[in-house]
């Protein structure tokens, strides 16, 4: 089955989340994906930032898919409660799609905590011996501030050598883009829950979908 | 720094100036002849290291190398400039080293060099004609009149007073007077290590310029002059040059035309510096950590632009040779000779960037080309962050570094005028002017105008409104097209 989806990210440093979750429909028994999401950072007059009007517009520009995946942080309001804006979304807007939901818990950088190496090399400084304090596996998903956590660790990876001042600013955005790029779903992502609900719950849209493929016509 | 430049007579230069800061965007349509800058900016450099002849065929493209410097004189198709006129103001390196490794230091850093060449008829059995030096002077600019001359915004106590340095008083470092047969002497003053009088040299049957000819530290003033002009250089990448592994080569910088990228990224990664202790030794283990912080530095900042990975050069002992190699997300590593010309002209910008000993002027033609429209905005900041921060002094982590670029984009344009940028107020316009010269015939001739209300308009020099950009602008929205619209008319 070739599998055209919609990702609807947060932000658009997350957008490199996409890649992985192909890649997670091809391990749930797709043929082929492909993420066919128009760039709505170009559309005039810019959608809202509410999840409804990122759908709406989206489905607007691509109505043929097969699927749509809606990420979200869990944080500040918990997965439940994400869980219904998306739902709610989906039935104002979905046109009947099977949908995704991507939950981190409590928020995408808490995904990003659990590679060391790739910290130290987005910092610049991949043989550096500095400790990090990163947080156990098994307490990521109980932090309450996964990004300044992750902030911490990336300013001690870098130490403290000021080069290149000038362009820091906007690096943090930067780095974290590229440690999306570096994630790895076989690595210890996926043995947290928030990824496991991820990959259960693709598994079962995919199976139907599969399944709807060979009965033919939907 | 090249600060200034005054040109007469060459090409489609008359009576033409400009002042140069740090970054310099110029944007035109093709056809005005705003190349013509970059040629006398390469041209001067040139002079520095071959003889008249052979600096003004070098300037030419390959195809017609044998033509007579002739072509380089003003013409209209009727009359033709006899002289061309020639002077720059530059901020020269504090220290520079001669032919022979010796250091030297320049007693004056700000200087203005003039040059003005004449055409000599071929005679005898000669079919090309030559050119001859009819002027030479290289005078300092003093400390009280560098602020009237570096107008452009920095900071004064960081920069120009770290930058700007003057003992010299009085006489010129090079001079042309006339002997009282009314034969052309130019003079080479005392400076520094020479003592004594000045030493006359015969301008008419000189084929090379005073600078071209100094190449030993006992005239630090006008060696570093030299040096500074050496730096001025035209970038023009070769995706052969650029895909080509290297030998094993010291002091490896890439090349104008992009050529030793594995050579100079081996030696930045290879070298460590010690700020607080220059010159000490450095374990295997300490050169590995730099190295590998060189190039995942590289990769990080290539990775803004294309899904990249990992940089590093593979060193090959045994044929002595240095292959550059980039992994990208979810794949392997690849040589340069598998990859694509824009990955490689991105990776040589941020190279020449990177390097803390890539220094000088560098001048790049629409760089552009061959850029997707989404990654403008990424090679703009690339290109404008190149040069030097003017409100910090320079030095390793500031790079005396000055970059001038040519555009006809309207999207590269408009994302330099953008509000917010340090750029904005840096675009000059190329505009063809009307001119009378000296035979009172009316000639064509180009300037450079800048926008209105930034740092170059003077009363006499007055600038161009931003209405001057709508051709661009107004092309942007037509040509990047904005998707909403798109869709409306595709479904109409």
């Amino acid at each position: 089955m070739r599998l055209r989806y919609l990702f609807l990210a947060e932000g658009s440093s997350d957008l490199a989340l996409s890649d992985h979750l192909a890649r997670l429909c091809i391990d749930a028994g797709a043929a082929e994906a492909q993420d066919v999401s128009p760039d709505l950072s170009l559309v005039r007059p810019v959608p809202g930032k509410r999840l409804v009007d990122g759908l709406r517009c989206s489905l607007d520009l691509e109505p043929d898919v097969d699927l749509v995946f809606l990420h979200r942080d869990a944080n500040g309001v918990g997965r439940a409660a994400r869980l219904r804006e998306m739902k709610q979304a989906m039935e104002q807007h979905g046109r009947g799609l099977p949908w995704v939901p991507v939950i981190p818990v409590p928020e995408t950088e808490a995904w990003l905590l659990l590679n060391e190496q790739n910290i130290r090399e987005v910092a610049g400084n991949p043989r550096g011996t500095q400790a990090l304090d990163l947080p156990k596996l098994s307490r990521i998903e109980a932090m309450r501030e996964a990004k300044e956590s992750l902030q911490r660790a990336l300013a001690l990876a870098a130490g403290a050598s000021g080069r290149r001042a000038r362009r820091s600013a906007s690096d943090f955005v930067h780095q974290r883009r590229e440690l999306v790029s570096r994630l790895d779903p076989e690595g210890p992502v996926s043995e947290l829950l928030s990824w496991r609900q991820l990959t259960q719950d693709l598994a079962v849209a995919v199976g139907d979908l599969r399944r709807r493929d060979e009965r033919g016509a939907p | 720094m090249l600060t200034r430049i005054e040109v007469d007579g060459f090409k489609n230069l008359l009576g033409f100036s400009v002042e140069l800061g740090p970054f310099t965007c110029i944007a035109g349509p093709n056809g005005t002849g705003k190349s013509n800058v970059f040629d006398v900016i390469r041209f001067l450099s040139l002079l520095t290291d071959h003889e008249m002849v052979e600096a003004a065929r070098l300037l030419r493209s390959d195809e017609e190398r044998s033509a007579d410097p002739r072509e380089l004189f003003w013409t209209d198709g009727v009359e033709r400039a006899d002289t061309i006129r020639m002077a720059v103001e530059m901020i020269v390196p504090k220290k520079v080293h001669d032919d022979f490794g010796r250091a030297a230091v320049p007693s004056s850093t700000f200087l203005r060099y003039e040059l003005e060449l004449g055409y000599e008829a071929p005679s005898g059995l000669a079919t090309l004609g030559s050119l001859r030096l009819l002027r030479e002077e290289l005078t300092h600019i003093t400390l009280g009149d560098a602020a009237n001359h570096l107008r452009f915004p920095h900071r004064a106590n960081s920069f120009r007073r770290d930058v700007v340095i003057n003992k010299r008083a009085g006489t010129a470092f090079i001079s042309t007077t006339k002997d009282n047969d009314d034969n052309l002497v130019i003079q080479i003053h005392q400076d520094g290590g020479s003592r004594g009088q000045p030493r006359p040299s015969p301008g008419r049957t000189s084929p090379r310029t005073i600078v071209n000819t100094v190449t030993t530290s006992s005239d630090p003033t006008i060696l570093a002059a030299k040096r500074e002009m050496q730096s001025w250089r035209a970038l023009a990448l070769e995706p052969s040059a650029m895909r080509r592994p290297d030998r094993f080569i010291e002091r490896a910088q890439v090349a104008a035309n992009g050529a030793h990228l594995a050579a100079a990224l081996y030696r930045m990664a290879h070298s460590p510096k010690d700020p607080e202790k220059p010159g000490r030794a450095f374990s295997k283990e300490e050169i590995e950590v730099h190295a590998a912080a060189v190039y995942a530095r590289v990769a990080m900042r290539l990775s803004r632009l294309l899904g990249v990975r990992s940089v590093r050069v593979d060193r090959d002992d045994r044929y002595e040779r240095l292959t550059l190699e980039i992994q990208e997300h979810g794949g392997g590593f690849l040589p340069a000779r598998s990859l694509s010309e824009g990955t490689l002209r991105f990776l040589a910008l941020i190279l020449l960037d990177e390097d803390p000993e890539s220094l000088g002027l560098i001048c790049m033609e629409e760089p552009e080309n061959g850029i997707h429209p989404a990654r403008m905005e990424a090679m703009v900041s690339l290109v404008g962050e190149m040069a030097v921060d003017p409100d910090r002094a320079p030095g390793d982590d500031n790079p005396m570094r000055q970059v001038v670029v040519n555009t006809h984009s309207p999207r590269f344009l408009q994302i330099v005028h953008q509000p917010g940028t340090p750029w904005s107020q840096e675009i000059l316009f190329a505009k063809t002017a009307t001119v009378r010269r000296p035979s009172g015939r009316v000639a064509r001739a180009l300037r450079l105008v800048p926008l209105s209300g930034s740092w170059r308009c003077t009363p006499e020099e007055r600038g161009l409104s931003v209405a001057q950009m709508l051709p661009y602008l107004t092309q942007v929205t037509g040509s990047t097209g904005d998707l909403t619209e798109l869709l409306a008319s595709d479904q109409r």
